[in-house]
């Protein structure tokens, strides 16, 4: 399988930028603080549970829910 | 009304009376100052409330002082923030840096001086400031809490002491701290703008 930790990225910069083109930068910059950069990323990058499991927590940190919407 | 900036390097008291003669007519909403460590902390924090009651009153112990262009040491700094330019200030202290950082009850006073939400503040119309113990090694630990609570941006810098590196202070409405940090979130006139700017010259080695 792949590309499931890009999709986490997305649905967490758009979950909490909700459009806000500055939202979308600094939410990226808080990621990229927290130690994943989502450039990183494609929907070619294979999935990592111990990489997922940290981005979930990242998720949480910002008050993001990654469940299906 | 224009943002005013005052300096002395006069010693407590006369110093505090000499940025209130500075200040003039002008009304601050919100005081942000600048200390070097000559300066008893508990002093200088009570007798700046007691000069300008009612107003905000941030500032931190520093390593050199910079006004109007000027570079100094042993100096005392401040920039005195009209209401036309600063419409309303909250400020609040985060303490015990050197354990768990936690910054939701700072927000849950900043929700209640401006009695809505956080997340519903206009992110054009309000800016934080955050100073911190430059010698609690928290900065990062801090700004990440900060950054995960709010999309406000926050801007600010590390506390110094005369480059001794024994003991910071950060101040706030009449009080010092150390392992502490001072948030202040403004509501602005008429928002802000980012510039940036630096301090260094090349030097003939460089």
């Amino acid at each position: 399988m792949a590309g499931r930790i890009k999709h986490m990225i997305n649905l967490i910069v758009e979950r909490r930028a909700k459009g806000n083109p500055l939202l979308i930068e600094t939410t990226r910059a808080k990621l990229i603080f927290k130690g994943v950069h989502p450039e990183a990323f494609t929907s070619t990058s294979s999935d990592d549970p111990l990489l997922e499991e940290k981005i979930r927590a990242i998720a949480a940190e910002l008050g993001v829910s990654l469940d299906p919407s | 009304m224009p943002i005013t900036t005052a300096h002395s390097i006069l010693s407590l008291p006369e110093a505090v009376r000499d940025l209130q003669a500075q200040c003039g007519d002008c009304k601050p909403k919100f005081i942000l100052f600048f200390a070097s460590t000559k300066y008893e902390p508990r002093s200088l924090s009570e007798q700046l409330w007691a000069a300008f009651p009612g107003t905000c009153i941030v500032g931190c112990s520093s390593a050199g002082e910079i006004a109007s262009a000027k570079m100094m040491t042993g100096a005392l700094v401040a920039m005195f923030f009209p209401a036309d330019a600063v419409e309303d200030a909250s400020a609040a202290v985060v303490k015990d840096l050197h354990s768990e950082v936690h910054v939701r009850e700072v927000f849950a006073e900043f929700e209640r001086h401006y009695g809505q939400p956080a997340s519903s503040l206009s992110l054009g119309q309000h800016v934080g400031l955050v100073l911190v113990d430059g010698l609690s090694g928290a900065e990062e630990r801090l700004m990440e809490k900060i950054g995960d609570y709010s999309d406000i941006l926050f801007v600010g810098g590390a506390a110094g002491d005369d480059l001794k590196f024994c003991k910071t202070h950060v101040y706030c409405d009449g009080k010092a701290y150390s392992d502490a940090a001072v948030l202040v979130l403004l509501r602005l006139k008429n928002g802000y703008e980012i510039l940036k700017t630096q301090s260094f010259q090349l030097s003939a080695g460089s």
